[in-house]
């Protein structure tokens, strides 16, 4: 790989803000995930560290490269990844259901963790050239093509979490580049079509039930209802200061399911109340606004959608975890951002990072 | 026109930076509304929240599944399982520093006193909870549950407990369970995993058959509030029993045997088999103890009370008794002898009641000597001198042959845990044990069963029931079936073939028939008429005879003296019982272990034949 700066301007340059806003909450996450273990013996803290540790190694490399490199490697990636995914779920054994894993030495990653990263790449790529003031009917078809394949194979696993992450990014570039009122209209009406095969044909009936108990949570308060009520009641009893790190008299109970996934703040908020979450989401909203001004701040078109995609996909992640957390939404098992346990989805958010400093060095990579 | 291109970028980009700020401000709204929500859940509703969660508490508990029920073969049960229940502190408790409050609630409970409370507050520790009391008495139970909320500190856990209603008799062959260990836990299948409460068979029939016995747990999740009241029950997988064991075993005639036994104070074991089918009657070994001690959690001073004591009364002597076979092997030797050809029941032997063999001299039993004996009149009067002589012919090789042919040396497989093989000595192992090459004089001690030869009761059970067969025999059993959801499991009970021709057979047979019922017979205190009783004695000397002489000097006289053995089947034509009496330190085969066969030959014959013939 090229270095686009010398390595005595690399960290003259390098954006200290971006990395302490991730390494803020990466750290809260090694906090939580050792309270959990003192309730459960669980060992993700552990695990989560080494991740940890291996994502600023990725950070790093990925930093140093020329986004621009990244994307035009975008195509071959792109043929990679989907061939990964027909792989998986040709050969691959299921774990925890679903044929989402790709074993190496005795650790499990998920491509279609990763795959994020390639198709937001593969877009930016595809979109550099775009002037016009919306999208066109034949841009979203492309951007429906690109998209849709893998999550085709994703929703096949079946890891519909995941599958649903890879809306985001079609979300953003929405906003982004904007869309005409018919548009809209198409897009409501195919998402209702979709959504009604979906129902009929697709989902499995537990996927159902948590949808069905979203609406109507008195219906089923003890089985799929329990654990967004368990999860209110987690946060809830918090209170303003929490009850103290280590104090969580809830999560050793057992019934606060995926407390180092899905849950992991429900965890955080009882234990460090309201000023707690006030001080996270600081931190979160500081790192929001470091990927905005990187973004908002080149001059490069394929560095300026790049970097928009990751922060509206890093934001959306955030945006349904906690929804789910708050009972707002139906439990959708999806990861909250450095917080949550998994080794796949810490790393390709480390990556994104590093891509992020990138496009902030990119611009000081002519001076 | 790299301008124009660059200032067409230009533009767009302008225009996308607006998008990305509308995004921005959409992700900065998005927030404080976000935080809004967490006031609303934290602040404004904290306190519903605080006491729904101290309210609230989910509790997993494991459904223990009660153990398979144990019958004998008349329906009786031997072993079956009541509700007990223990009174334990949730670890909760200790850790919210209200032991004292828990100490207060025992005492009150169970009327002790502080001092014995509190020595009791960790009989054992579960990890979430402690374990006080175990099997408190129903009514006191009773009294917990009427005023459940007086007791905020302790509970009470509800469990199957193992009870053996005929309490030491039949002890052997059922053996016990305990408490799983460690290493049970981490040995267990996945399929099967255990909890660190559960006891499992650690011996007899409890060990052997504890895949069947044990049951699939269940579990229920219940909504406990803060009084440890079930508020709700969410979720229930009820347990299923494990499997029944029909046994064989007769249990009545085994209390008579146990009896009989324990009331001359003799230690050693008897077996009663039928050879037909291989069912075992009885299985007794003088090593009593209570299985009911075992369902409960021992005090070291118990265990220590229980593997202290000097008869072992652990070991059942019957699987895992071993002792030379004496005077009851030269039925191996002869038989082995037709079979090779090394005798026929025409060739005599003088026995002058000595014979120099190998520059040794060899001694028969009876100094006067039998004078010239057959092999009838040799197995009648157990003559030394003519299977030393045989022996002698046969060699160390075809009487190894011979008796492994018989069993002898390799478990019975009988379905009880914890038999030993025994041993056949070869040249291949001496020269394995002790390096060292096979003597022919030792071949003449094993030729009368003593030397290195090791058989356990049970063994000879067998033998004795192939020459009952006069062939193969089904293998030595307990188990008549299993049953479990209507589902039945019977053993296997292919016989192994033996390689003896029936008229070899029928001739021993003949020389153990007279051993009881002829003139000179060893055996005639077992003979009861008309009953064709058929056997052999052996008397086994458990040191030299001049060590003998001298510990008869001593008071440990009684170590020291002979084991007596009887082993024989009824009635001659197509039997229908074996029974192998094998006494410690009791005097001679014929002499004492005989008249006790013939006594249980007795409580056979009057149980399954009512009518004297």
């Amino acid at each position: 790989m090229r270095r686009h700066l010398k390595e005595s301007s690399y960290w003259k340059y390098f954006n200290y803000s971006l990395l302490s806003g991730t390494l803020m909450i990466s750290l809260i996450s090694l906090l939580v995930l050792y309270s959990i273990h003192t309730a459960n013996h669980s060992s993700y803290y552990k695990k989560q560290a080494l991740f940890l540790l291996l994502g600023l190694v990725l950070f790093v490399l990925v930093s140093r490269i020329d986004p621009h490199r990244l994307i035009s490697f975008a195509p071959y990636l792109y043929g990679l990844f989907l061939l990964s995914l027909l792989f998986l779920l040709v050969f691959s054994p299921r774990i925890a259901g679903a044929k989402a894993w790709v074993g190496i030495g005795g650790m499990g990653i998920q491509p279609s963790e990763f795959g994020k990263i390639i198709v937001i790449l593969l877009i930016a790529r595809v979109f550099r050239d775009h002037d016009s003031q919306t999208l066109s009917f034949k841009d979203i078809l492309r951007l429906g093509t690109i998209t849709g394949a893998p999550v085709l194979l994703i929703m096949a696993q079946p890891d519909m979490g995941t599958a649903v992450t890879y809306s985001f990014i079609l979300l953003t570039l929405f906003i982004l580049l904007g869309l005409k009122k018919e548009m809209v209209l198409l897009l409501v009406l195919s998402i209702v079509g979709v959504s009604y095969l979906g129902w009929n044909f697709v989902f499995k009936d537990y996927q159902k039930e948590r949808v069905k108990v979203f609406m109507h949570p008195e219906s089923d308060p003890l089985k799929y209802g329990y654990h967004t009520i368990q999860s209110k009641i987690t946060i809830g009893s918090g209170g303003l200061k929490g009850k103290g790190y280590l104090q969580g008299t809830q999560k050793g109970m057992g019934f606060l399911p995926a407390q180092h996934t899905d849950f992991i703040l429900s965890v955080y908020a009882e234990e460090f109340g309201f000023l707690g979450i006030l001080f996270l989401f600081g931190s979160y909203f500081f790192l929001f606004s470091q990927i905005y001004g990187i973004a908002s701040g080149t001059e490069d078109v394929e560095c300026f959608l790049l970097g928009s995609l990751l922060l509206g996909q890093i934001f959306f992640q955030f945006l349904i975890n906690v929804l789910v957390s708050i009972g707002k939404l139906p439990v959708a098992g999806i990861t909250l951002p450095f917080m949550s346990y998994g080794g796949s989805s810490l790393l390709t958010l480390f990556i994104m990072i590093g891509i992020i400093e990138g496009i902030h060095m990119k611009k000081y990579a002519g001076q | 026109m790299q301008s124009l291109d660059s200032l067409k970028q230009k533009l767009f980009l302008n225009r996308k930076k607006l998008s990305l700020k509308t995004l921005f401000l959409i992700i900065s709204g998005v927030m404080v509304l976000l935080l809004l929500f967490f006031w609303k859940i934290q602040i404004l509703n904290y306190t519903f929240y605080l006491a729904t969660s101290r309210r609230n508490i989910l509790k997993k508990e494991v459904l223990f599944a009660p153990r398979g029920f144990i019958k004998d073969r008349k329906g009786n049960i031997l072993a079956e399982n009541l509700i007990s229940f223990d009174l334990i502190v949730p670890r909760d408790t200790i850790l919210k520093r209200k032991e004292a409050r828990a100490i207060e609630e025992v005492r009150w409970l169970l009327g002790l006193t502080e001092e014995k409370v509190r020595q009791s507050l960790t009989k054992k520790n579960f990890g979430t909870y402690f374990l006080v009391a175990e099997d408190i008495p129903f009514p006191r139970a009773n009294y917990f549950f009427a005023n459940r909320k007086a007791f905020t500190s302790i509970e009470l856990k509800v469990k199957p407990k193992r009870l053996y209603p005929y309490k030491t008799t039949g002890s052997n062959p059922l053996g016990y369970i305990g408490a799983v260990t460690e290493e049970d836990i981490r040995k267990a299948s996945p399929e099967r995993p255990l909890a660190p409460e559960e006891f499992i068979g650690k011996a007899g029939l409890e060990k052997y058959y504890d895949d069947l016995l044990q049951g699939r747990n269940g579990k229920r999740v219940v909504l406990v509030d803060s009084v440890g009241i079930v508020q709700r029950v969410l979720e229930v997988d009820p347990p299923t029993q494990g499997a029944s064991l029909n046994l064989s075993l007769d249990i009545e005639l085994q209390s008579e045997i146990e009896a009989l036994l324990t009331e001359n104070q003799q230690t050693g074991s008897v077996v009663v088999m039928n050879p037909k089918n291989g069912e075992v009657l009885s299985l007794v070994s003088t090593t009593l103890f209570d299985p009911n001690l075992f369902a409960s959690y021992f005090t070291p001073q118990q265990w220590e009370s229980l593997i202290g004591d000097p008869s072992k009364p652990l070991i059942n002597k019957a699987i895992s008794g071993l002792y030379s076979p004496g005077s009851i092997f030269k039925l191996v030797i002869a038989l082995g002898g037709l079979e090779n050809g090394v005798t026929d029941d025409e060739r005599t032997v003088f026995c002058s009641g000595s014979k120099e063999i190998y520059n040794t001299t060899f001694r028969c039993w009876n100094p006067a000597g039998h004078g010239t004996v057959n092999l009838y009149t040799a197995i009648e009067q157990s003559c030394n001198i003519y299977f030393y002589t045989l022996g002698k012919s046969m060699e160390i090789d075809l009487i190894e042959k011979s008796a492994k042919a018989l069993g002898l040396g390799s478990k019975t497989g009988i379905d009880l845990a914890g038999e030993k093989s025994g041993l056949v000595p070869s040249r291949e192992w001496k020269r394995k044990a002790y390096n060292l090459d096979w003597f022919a004089g030792e071949t003449i001690s094993v030729a009368i069963g003593q030397g290195p030869l090791l058989v356990t009761p049970v063994q000879i059970a067998q033998m004795i029931s192939i020459l009952a067969n006069r062939g193969a025999a089904p293998p030595i059993h307990l188990l008549k079936y299993s049953e479990k959801e209507g589902k039945t499991y019977y053993p296997d009970l292919t016989p192994r073939s033996v390689p003896f021709h029936r008229e070899n057979i029928d001739k021993v047979v003949e020389g153990m028939w007279l051993v009881v019922n002829g003139p000179l017979g060893t055996a005639r205190a077992a003979q009861i008429p008309g009953r064709d009783i058929c056997g052999k004695t052996g008397t086994v000397q458990v040191v030299g005879r001049e060590t003998l002489q001298q510990k008869v000097k001593d008071k440990s006289a009684q170590r020291w003296t002979t084991h007596a053995w009887f082993t024989g089947f009824a009635p001659k034509q197509d039997p229908e019982v074996v029974v192998v009496v094998m006494l410690e330190h009791s005097g001679s085969g014929g002499g004492n272990a005989a008249p006790v066969a013939k006594k249980i030959f007795e409580l056979y014959f009057s149980r399954y034949h009512a009518k004297t013939p």
